[in-house]
């Protein structure tokens, strides 16, 4: 078997396929012959398995790009550090909200990315603290303010 | 009552100071909404919901639908200068909008949208005007089934715009379409697919879905090396000399007014028929623009048509969404129901004789959304030169504060931070997806049709009909056929002119929609039906006996 980007896909979805197949057996039996909650999942399964077969197939007879299988996992990393880091400061964003709020989390994350994608000089430096300050103080009174939504205040806000 | 006299008794109604200045307000409002990734047109209409309450009802109802305007044109801006749409009904305009603006002509792609958004609500107003009756009673022709078709149909289209991907398309599809059964099942509310995790039991909702799949996915692979992060929206080279050239623009336009006129009618009949809308319509335009294109192969590089279609189409939608919700108080998206529920508000209710029965109220409505579109015109010719400086700011700047403003919006919408996880899982996945080769317009559009084709489908479910109603119903047939040619499109166009098979494509497909048409109740359209089966026939005939049909299969 040939391993390349597109039969590693279709297997996953395949046992994607698979696994949801199998939990639509357990779910609850209809009632009042309305129509089941398992026969629409299942009609999309059905030919997303299928498509997928026909996914590995392919893949099995196509052309293997080289370039594409000879990237080692440092390699990968390395390709994808940028969105990688973003998920990743995207993720602390969301998990320190309840502390940070929206504002200051705001602010901490936009400038924290700023720096990563566009670098750490001083005068770089100054020019994402204001861009942070600017949108991200803009925006928060823009919803606070004027639209008069509630935005996570965070536990430091709310102390002072 | 004629048209004019009715028309003379909503003007005065309609053209006072006060409501003039709440509506150019609501239509600048409405701008930002759509140019604003993250911030729907819906949130901007239920934002100000609250402040026509104290309207009359003509003002109210002005002041929404010139939110309404601005919001579908102001999607163009950021979908054209980001590659983000600003809302789904301008997901078809990225296709060329972004590339037309990074291969440095920016002002043209904004200027042509604005123009063809311009074009394809006037026409919609004119439609509306002479035909609504007529349009109207086509939606009400539509069963759940026909509906069931329409969806499968719009499926299949946009799966088959991934041309040379059409299996990745297909499967984005299907894979958008099981994302939307995760939560609970539609009818009783059982849960499913949530594994135990009470907040799944809710399922995804769409926006922070769309966002993710989109601007996550979009932007971190704009910045995915540090040297395109660091360059310009508009090129290193182009971005202090953008101009807008609204007379070229124009120009432009209007030299492809064939184009206009299909898409913008397109976009009408899209909007007529409920639930559909201007995030179908879009991509139905697009790809009907493509498929009459001489240049197809120009399209997701910065085609003027792949820009004018799906920007005529969708102002063009909001007209047949309006009517429709006028006439026979069914919502055609999500703003006309916001719309419908203003009306309750104001004692208004909409029913099939609310156009002679109100004529006031109806033709304000009519004119307001054609007055609408003339304000939303001056408005952008004066925010858009605004709205270019966006592309001399560089790339990563622009995403860091874009993915912060999509956070906000998101969670502005339910006011809960599981959005703003959906909106980062999403996010990995359509970065993934993309990545692995997926097209994502397919897989975002499974999931915004999913819960309706679900809905449908158990109204198919619970009216006993069977199978047979795929084939015995005229729309259903209809649409089925259209997804079957839809799915050999993509074939047809790289074998046209190479196969013989490609030269019988255009007559079979006229002959075998001509079936369903003519099954259609009514004279014209039996007749129409006839004419579609006669030149069909006729083509069929001069392929057979065309000499370079016959080499061709050699």
């Amino acid at each position: 078997m040939r391993l390349n980007r597109d039969t590693a896909v279709a297997i996953v979805s395949l046992l994607i396929c698979g696994g949801l197949l199998i939990n639509t057996f357990q779910m609850p039996p209809p009632m009042f012959n309305q129509m089941p909650a398992t026969l629409w999942p299942r009609m999309i399964l059905v030919p997303l398995a299928l498509l997928s077969l026909l996914l590995l197939a392919k893949a099995q007879m196509a052309e293997v790009d080289e370039s594409l299988e000879s990237r080692s996992l440092s390699e990968w990393f390395t390709y994808y550090k940028n969105p990688i880091v973003c998920f990743a400061l995207f993720f602390l964003f969301l998990i320190t909200m309840p502390i940070l709020g929206m504002l200051i989390g705001g602010l901490l994350y936009v400038f924290i990315t700023l720096g990563f994608l566009g670098g750490w000089s001083s005068r770089l430096m100054i020019q994402h603290g204001l861009v942070s300050i600017f949108f991200v103080v803009g925006m928060w009174a823009i919803f606070t303010q004027l639209l008069g939504v509630f935005l996570p205040e965070g536990i430091l806000l709310r102390v002072y | 009552m004629d048209l004019f006299s009715n028309i003379a008794l909503a003007g005065p109604e309609l053209f006072t100071l006060t409501t003039m200045a709440l509506m150019l307000l609501g239509t600048f409002v409405g701008l930002l909404a759509g140019a604003i990734p993250g911030f729907t047109i819906a949130m901007a209409v239920v934002l100000v919901l609250p402040f026509t309450f104290a309207m009359s009802p003509v003002q109210g109802l002005a002041t929404m639908i010139a939110v309404y305007v601005g919001g579908l044109s102001g999607g163009l801006m950021s979908g054209i200068l980001t590659g983000i749409p600003g809302t789904p009904s301008s997901v078809a305009t990225t296709f060329d909008g972004y590339p037309m603006a990074k291969s440095g002509r920016p002002g043209l792609a904004l200027g042509i949208g604005v123009w063809s958004s311009f074009f394809g609500g006037i026409i919609a107003s004119v439609v509306l005007m002479l035909i609504a009756p007529q349009l109207a009673m086509i939606g009400l022709e539509f069963q759940p089934v026909d509906f069931f078709a329409l969806v499968l149909f719009a499926l299949t289209v946009t799966a088959s715009l991934a041309g040379d991907q059409l299996l990745k398309g297909l499967i984005g599809a299907l894979f958008g379409l099981l994302i939307a059964t995760i939560g609970s099942d539609v009818v009783f509310g059982l849960p499913r697919f949530n594994f135990g995790v009470d907040e799944v039991s809710k399922g995804f909702a769409f926006l922070p879905v769309l966002v993710g799949l989109f601007a996550f996915s979009r932007l971190l692979s704009d910045v995915r090396d540090s040297s395109s992060a660091g360059q310009k929206l508009g090129g290193d080279e182009t971005a202090n000399v953008v101009k807008i050239d609204y007379i070229a623009s124009c120009k432009v336009v209007l030299a492809r007014w064939v184009n206009v006129a299909r898409s913008s009618l397109l976009g009408v009949f899209v909007g007529v028929l409920p639930a559909a809308g201007s995030t179908i319509s879009n991509i139905l335009a697009y790809d009907q623009a493509k498929k009459s294109s001489k240049e197809p192969e120009t399209f997701g590089k910065g085609a003027i048509d792949g820009i004018i279609a799906p920007e005529a189409a969708n102002n063009a939608t909001a007209g047949g969404a309006l009517i429709v919700m006028m006439a026979l108080g069914l919502p055609g998206d999500i703003m006309t129901a916001i719309m419908l529920g203003a009306l309750l508000v104001h004692d208004v209710i909409p029913s099939p004789s609310f156009i002679s029965d109100e004529p006031m109220i109806a033709y304000s409505i009519f004119l307001a959304f054609f007055v609408a579109n003339f304000m939303m015109l001056f408005l952008q010719s004066i925010t858009l030169r605004g709205f270019v400086l966006v592309t001399k700011v560089k790339m990563y700047m622009l995403t860091a504060v874009i993915l912060f403003y999509c956070a906000v919006g998101i969670f502005a919408l339910n006011n809960i931070a599981y959005d703003m996880w959906t909106l980062l899982i999403f996010g990995i996945l359509g970065f993934v997806m993309r990545a692995l080769g997926f097209p994502i317009v397919p897989i975002v559009l499974g999931v915004v049709l999913g819960q309706i084709a679900e809905v449908r489908l158990s109204q198919v479910y619970a009216r006993g009909d069977g199978l047979d109603v795929f084939l015995t119903r005229p729309w259903a047939l209809f649409f089925i056929l259209l997804s079957g040619f839809s799915i050999m499109f993509p074939s047809y166009q790289k074998q046209r002119g190479k196969k013989a098979w490609a030269h019988y494509f255009t007559p079979v497909l006229l002959i075998v929609l001509a079936v369903p048409v003519f099954m259609m109740p009514g004279t014209i359209r039996p007749i129409i039906a006839g004419v579609m089966a006669l030149t069909g026939i006729t083509q069929l005939i001069m392929q057979v006996r065309s000499p370079k049909a016959l080499d061709t299969s050699q």
